[in-house]
């Protein structure tokens, strides 16, 4: 009989940490009336309110998608949209309030600010409660801000480009998150900077039926370069969680930006997050996403190549188990013409969990001289999981050079056995082949990240060895 | 009397994001199809194979389950409650017909619908070849929509090949549904030539130790839309599939490409593989590709492969140092890409008829 392999569930316990629920201010429901609240509380312009409310009707009007994972658990109005916790902005580490800190200081933030960070944009609940940015960075003209601030701040820059990449009306979640965005971070680079230290934004929820409706808005200019980092980690609860957070990256004509994630949200969250990319002329946009926690994943960072000679590079992994589906991958639009578009996606699926692969190549008629390169890899660790691949090859022009290539499968038995017979263990064999797998990934996460996804493989290897 | 088909086609096994509009094709208007009798002969063979077999020529009577909705459930009904033509095999045990049974239908002013419905059922460690061939008089707005459901039990093997060269005011709407049994084999040879929408559906299950083999080849040009889907459910343990599609595509012609290979729960050792060719030889096509893998068993292996773009710019300029003007080295590079399925077919004088006809509409006759 074939032995099959064993992992045992990750141990979130160091995520599952939760603080005494405190708050000033929540509301139910969703109605012309919470926004106006919400808005006031903010103490917003105009134009912003005016913008939640038009999101608000569309939200209304959109229906939930008919395609991909089963959602019905999900109940709106029932989820507390909106939570402020009992502080305001800080600016220094020590104002931070003592069982709020707490929570970060087991994450391990302040440590890799020390060692690694250039500033930390953390969001406690709704609100960004903590934030710093090495001085350098401010004499260089980076700015990096909360959400909330930069839309007081430098309202121009903001309401030019805020939710012009995501129209509310793309979809019902951004439509929600129009209406009800709280909190996340504005970065903007000035043209010919390269920011060499990583930014990083470490946030989590907290509040028990808490949504996270985050906004992230970067603006990297001309010729310039920045590694955004985004960590998502949260407390568990009974009551299911909504994440519906929006990120849009303006990456200008030359410019770089490299955009790194590990979702690993607790598994009642439905993580239902809109990322997109418009990279002008030369520009890249690089993706890093490490899918690993929720109850629900709908997670498809999008790259609108708009200018010629502009590229995406999307690297992905997916680890679903137990009660998770995790239905995430890419979009691509080549709208322009010699725009290059990698995509490297891999999965793997254990103890009844779903990972799907989604995503879409679409090149319009007037992109000549497109190249675009597709691999999805799947790993099936048991036959109580399941993984699909959904991926659309849509070409509007000759010119162009596509190749997709997908795979799915169990480790195979003759590795196994070859491995075996140059005298490693049938554990040790199999964990490696696992580790190889990821590998590709891992690389290509910053340190602590990587750390968490070697954590993963490690508890892998104790579950086959055990 | 004439039905009127409006319901949208090849509905993808599982849906994705709406704004592709991928997820269905739905018909640019309502297609209507005269329901009258079918009055030409078309099976060109039958005396040299029925003497080996069970066959009637017309619909059959009783009605098999179908394995899905074909290429829509509209069309589907339409082809088993009013079919105007069709034949019914049964193949006896150990039967080996080594002859292909030839099914042609002309479509013209006349008989300007086809609506059939075919059941082959091939009986334990039969083998038998049918090849139906769709064509069509110029100028003449005809529709042909079939369904041909093949039941292949233990150790038989039936090999389909399905032609369609209609004219270019032809819609052609085709269903296969193969059941086959363990250890039982059916091959698909498709050639979809002509018409000015053709849909094509084909789905099988696959049992213990079953195989299926799909050779395709399609050819747009002008303004033609072309949606083919395939469907393998894996059911059966060590069960396997392969798919090869090959396709030029021209002019403003369009393109959908659906495969699915879905391994089910209990498909252990089950391999599946799927692989799309496209050549694109003007800047105002459109092709479109969906293959999905769908996987609820570990033990499978699982791939598909799409690989698409203009020819090799070398090898163009090869053969045009070699004295080739542009039209003949394309013809040659079209030739090459296609050769592998046309010379499956098992019959020379199509095997002759399809090169013909590619090589004209290259040449933009």
């Amino acid at each position: 009989m074939r032995k099959k392999t064993q992992v045992a569930d990750v141990n979130r316990s160091l995520y599952d940490i939760k603080d005494k629920f405190e708050y000033s201010f929540k509301t139910d429901g969703l109605n012309e009336d919470v926004i106006r609240e919400i808005s006031a509380q903010k103490n917003e312009p105009d134009w912003m309110l005016e913008f939640r409310l038009k999101s608000l009707g569309i939200y209304h009007k959109l229906d939930v998608p008919p395609w991909g994972p089963d959602i019905s658990g999900l109940d709106i109005d029932n989820i507390i949209t909106y939570v402020k916790p009992k502080t305001d902005l800080n600016v220094t580490w020590d104002d931070v309030p003592e069982d709020i800190k707490n929570t970060f200081v087991r994450l391990g933030i302040p440590q890799a600010e020390h060692k690694y960070l250039a500033g930390v944009g953390a969001q406690y609940d709704s609100e960004v409660v903590y934030h710093s940015v090495q001085e350098n960075f401010r004499k260089q003209g980076v700015i990096y801000l909360d959400m909330d601030t930069a839309v007081k701040e430098y309202e121009d820059l903001v309401r030019k480009h805020f939710m012009k990449c995501v129209p509310p009306s793309d979809h019902k979640f951004a439509a929600l998150h129009g209406a009800v965005w709280s909190g996340g971070s504005f970065v903007y680079v000035p043209a010919g900077i390269k920011v060499e230290i990583p930014l990083q934004s470490y946030f989590r929820s907290n509040a028990p039926g808490a949504g996270q409706f985050e906004h992230t808005l970067i603006i990297v200019e001309e010729g310039a370069s920045l590694h955004f980092i985004e960590g998502c980690s949260a407390p568990k609860y009974s009551v299911n969680n909504l994440h519906a957070g929006c990120v849009e990256l303006y990456v200008k004509e030359g410019a770089f930006l490299r955009y790194s994630t590990i979702e690993n949200w607790s598994k009642n969250m439905y993580n239902l997050n809109t990322k997109r990319a418009i990279v002008e002329k030369n520009g890249t946009i690089e993706w890093i996403s490490g899918s690993f926690g929720s109850k629900v994943s709908m997670l498809y960072p999008m790259s609108i190549l708009k200018g010629e000679g502009a590229r995406s590079d999307y690297t992905g992994i997916t680890f679903a188990g137990e009660d998770q589906v995790l239905d995430t991958g890419t979009k691509v639009v080549h709208a322009a013409p010699y725009t290059t578009s990698n995509i490297n996606a891999k999965s793997i699926s254990k103890s009844g969990g779903v990972s799907v692969y989604r995503g879409v190549v679409r090149v319009l008629p007037n992109a000549h001289h497109v190249k675009s390169s597709i691999s999805c890899e799947s790993l099936m660790l048991d036959s109580d999981s399941r993984s699909d691949t959904i991926p659309v090859l849509d070409i509007n022009n000759d010119e162009v050079d596509i190749g997709h290539e997908a795979k799915i499968g169990r480790i195979s038995d003759e590795v196994i056995f070859y491995l075996m017979s140059r005298g490693i263990s049938e554990e040790e064999a199999r964990a490696m082949i696992v580790r190889g797998f990821a590998e590709p990934i891992a690389k290509e996460l910053p340190l602590e990240y990587a750390v968490e996804m070697n954590n993963l493989i490690r508890l892998e290897l104790e579950g086959t060895i055990g | 009397m004439s039905v009127v088909i409006n319901q949208p086609v090849n509905t993808l096994p599982v849906l994705t994001y709406r704004w592709l509009k991928l997820n269905e094709l739905k018909l640019s208007e309502p297609i209507g199809i005269p329901i009258k009798p079918y009055s030409k002969q078309f099976v060109a063979n039958l005396d040299a194979v029925k003497q080996m077999i069970e066959i009637d020529t017309g619909p059959p009577a009783a009605e098999i389950q179908v394995l899905g909705a074909g290429v829509s459930s509209q069309l589907t009904r339409l082809s088993q409650t009013s079919a105007n033509t069709g034949i019914q095999i049964i193949v006896p045990p150990n039967t080996v017909v080594e002859q292909p049974l030839e099914i042609a239908y002309r479509l013209d002013a006349d008989d300007c619908s086809v609506i059939d419905n075919n059941l082959i059922i091939a009986e334990a460690d039969s083998q038998i070849t049918l090849i139906f061939d769709y064509s069509s008089a110029p100028d003449a707005a005809v529709v042909h929509n079939g369904l041909t459901q093949i039941v292949a039990k233990s150790g038989s093997v039936v090999n389909i090949v399905k032609i369609q060269r209609m004219q270019d005011q032809a819609v052609h709407f085709d269903a296969v549904m193969a059941e086959i049994e363990p250890h039982a084999r059916v091959n698909l040879i498709q050639a979809e030539l002509g018409g000015k929408l053709a849909v094509t559906n084909y789905v099988t299950n696959l049992h213990q130790a079953a195989d299926t083999k799909i050779n395709s080849l399609y050819f747009g040009d002008q303004d033609r839309v072309i949606d083919v889907s395939y469907l393998m459910n894996h059911i059966g343990r060590h069960s396997t599939s392969q798919l090869t599609a090959r396709g030029v595509l021209k002019d403003r012609a369009r393109k959908a490409f659906k495969g699915t290979l879905d391994f089910k729960k209990g498909a252990s050792r089950a391999e599946g593989s799927e692989h799309e060719y496209v050549l694109l030889l003007d800047p105002t096509v459109k092709s479109d590709s969906v293959p999905l893998l769908l996987c609820g068993e570990e033990d499978v292996k699982g791939e598909h492969a799409a690989s698409c773009g203009k020819f090799d710019p070398d090898q163009l300029f090869y053969l045009m140092s070699r004295g080739f003007d542009k039209i003949q080295a394309t013809k040659l590079i079209v030739e090459a890409v296609f050769s592998p399925v046309i010379g499956e077919i098992p019959n020379d004088k199509l095997q002759t008829v399809i090169s013909e006809v590619i090589q004209r509409r290259l040449a933009g006759e």
